[in-house]
């Protein structure tokens, strides 16, 4: 009995939750460089008419949501989702909502959150073995773009980022806001000329820890979201 | 009535299964440990299949080093003999493997805490470089080519797969089976034996000079601290300043416990002590003061040689040797 009550008791509070008609909901990234499609292991030039190739290109994107007027409206789950240049299946971002939500802006955070961080194993995107995990100081790397450019005075003209960091004061997770129209597709172009510009190939170094250089970069490496 | 005697039932039910699940206890009068079990359920099965992980020197790049390698359990899964942790190719490490034991309760890993969760703590080994200098998606592999471990994850996981979520939390299942809590000091809390007139004594002495950095009931706070070692030139190690990049955590090291110390030699972060008298002068007369001394070590600590036997035979009532040679937590035979 008691569990009949219960059970009624929740379908009461969710009634509006399923009395309500959900229409789909896609996100498609899309990575170019330059304008044009971006693959790994190719040459490309940049505006400077330096040569650049990018080898690894792996970042995450967590707590998607749909805002109206600075209020979040709808929660995209499950949570995470690892962008790997690798696997274009993960460029796609598939979900439903309500019918008839209300919003004028998509955020989501370019990376990790803090209490994922301290939250133990975790499995799918977030396994350890997706190779976004720091092993010898605990923590995920948000974002990794390895490769090489001429202009770098490392050895094979390497450049390594990987950005990450949950800790103040080197918390290095990013949040995105884009203001839309309401659509049921959303291309997303990730022009990582926009962030890359930005970068003095000649004077960086390496960034494989949390630390303020990471920070800074993760700012620079938010400019590549761009609404289409 | 019905359903307060239907939650009188279930509560019954449910202790009973508690019982039957001896896997981890907390023992009487210690704090909540702050392990979340309820992400990482402990089970028979799973326990079993992290401990032939711990066992395992599958684990290496070239299957020669185990976990057990630098922590084997009649060293209170320390190294013995070796000062600092020795790997792969006798490769040499910079630190002194720690002992593993009551680690549902620690917050952080490593002498300075690089490591967040006892989840994650395997992974750091597992890809040292002079260590076992493997990776954790080669691990994973390997584990799924190998048949014995088919049937260990069949039965901890409901399928055969290999993961390393699955990997990560069988390790931890073990490790945290590791309770060490049936010393005679414990007895003598539960009244169930008692000190001589030396331990006593050097308990008292202990209780005075030690235990604010070594806290009962688990023999250590915790804590960072700086320890007023002399820096190790060749070394160089700053401790929890690597991690924090704060110049405040400078020489500090995580208070290690000192519980079955008498088997878990040689001592500090870089094993520079291989007996307990030397510990004992080192606090006495070898203290090097900096900004980031310990607070209670900024005042000299005088003790007679009669006093630091006495503490030593204190410390030495630290020692469970239920579970120094518990068989259930050596190496897995097969039955």
């Amino acid at each position: 009995m008691k569990l009949l009550i219960v059970f009624f008791f929740f379908l009461m509070t969710n009634a509006k939750l399923l009395s309500q008609k959900a229409e789909n909901f896609e996100i498609d990234f899309e990575p170019t460089f330059l304008s044009t499609q971006l693959h790994l292991n190719q040459y490309y030039k940049t505006n400077q008419d330096d040569s650049i190739q990018f080898t690894s290109f792996k970042f995450y994107i967590s707590n998607l949501a749909l805002v109206n007027e600075n209020e979040v409206v709808w929660k995209l789950n499950p949570g995470f989702y690892l962008i790997d240049l690798e696997d274009s299946n993960s460029f796609k971002i598939k979900s439903v909502i309500p019918e008839n939500m209300i919003y004028n802006q998509i955020t989501f955070d370019l990376g990790i959150d803090s209490l994922t961080n301290v939250s133990g194993a975790l499995g799918g995107a977030l396994d350890p073995t997706q190779g976004m995990y720091w092993t010898w100081q605990s923590g995920y790397i948000n974002l990794k773009l390895e490769g090489n450019c001429n202009q770098s005075l490392q050895s094979n003209n390497e450049f390594i980022f990987h950005l990450g960091g949950y800790q103040s004061p080197f918390n290095a997770i990013q949040k995105i806001s884009l203001q839309t129209k309401k659509q049921s597709t959303y291309q997303i172009g990730i022009e990582l000329n926009n962030w890359i510009s930005e970068v003095d190939f000649h004077q960086a170094k390496s960034i494989m820890s949390p630390r303020k250089e990471a920070i800074e970069m993760a700012v620079k490496a938010t400019k590549m979201f761009v609404l289409k | 009535m019905r359903y307060l005697l239907f939650c009188l039932g279930f509560w019954m039910l449910f202790s009973f299964f508690e019982k039957e699940n001896n896997l981890f206890y907390v023992p009487r009068n210690w704090p909540k440990p702050v392990y979340n079990f309820k992400n990482n359920l402990l089970t028979e099965q799973k326990v079993l299949l992290g401990r032939n992980l711990f066992y395992d020197p599958l684990l290496s790049r070239d299957n020669t080093i185990s976990c057990a390698s630098c922590h084997s359990p009649f060293n209170a899964f320390a190294h013995v003999d070796h000062n600092l942790s020795h790997g792969i190719e006798d490769r040499i490490g910079t630190r002194n493997s720690p002992t593993l034991m009551n680690l549902a309760w620690h917050q952080s890993f490593m002498w300075d805490g690089a490591i967040n969760h006892l989840d994650m703590q395997a992974l750091a080994p597992i890809s040292h470089p002079a260590e076992m200098d493997e990776k954790i998606e080669n691990v994973i592999l390997k584990l799924n080519r190998t048949k014995k471990y088919k049937s260990l994850y069949f039965n901890a996981f409901g399928d055969s797969i290999a993961t390393g979520e699955r990997t990560l939390k069988a390790i931890s299942q073990f490790m945290l089976t590791l309770v060490s809590a049936n010393s005679k000091y414990d007895l003598v809390k539960q009244h169930k034996a008692k000190f001589t007139l030396q331990e006593k004594n050097g308990y008292k002495l202990f209780q005075k000079h030690c235990a604010s950095c070594h806290q009962e009931p688990l023999f250590t706070n915790l804590k960072f601290e700086n320890n007023g070692l002399k820096v190790d030139s060749k070394l160089n190690d700053i401790g929890r300043m690597k991690i924090t990049q704060n110049a405040k955590d400078s020489l500090k090291f995580k208070v290690p416990t000192l519980r079955n110390i008498e088997f878990s030699y040689p001592y500090m972060h870089d094993g520079r002590f291989k007996k307990l008298n030397q510990v004992m002068n080192h606090y006495t007369n070898e203290i090097q003061h900096s900004s980031t001394l310990a607070e209670n070590l900024r005042k000299p600590i005088a003790l007679t040689s009669n006093e630091k036997v006495d503490i030593i035979a204190f410390l030495l009532t630290l020692t469970d040797k239920e579970f120094l040679f518990n068989p259930k937590l050596g190496f897995p035979r097969a039955k």
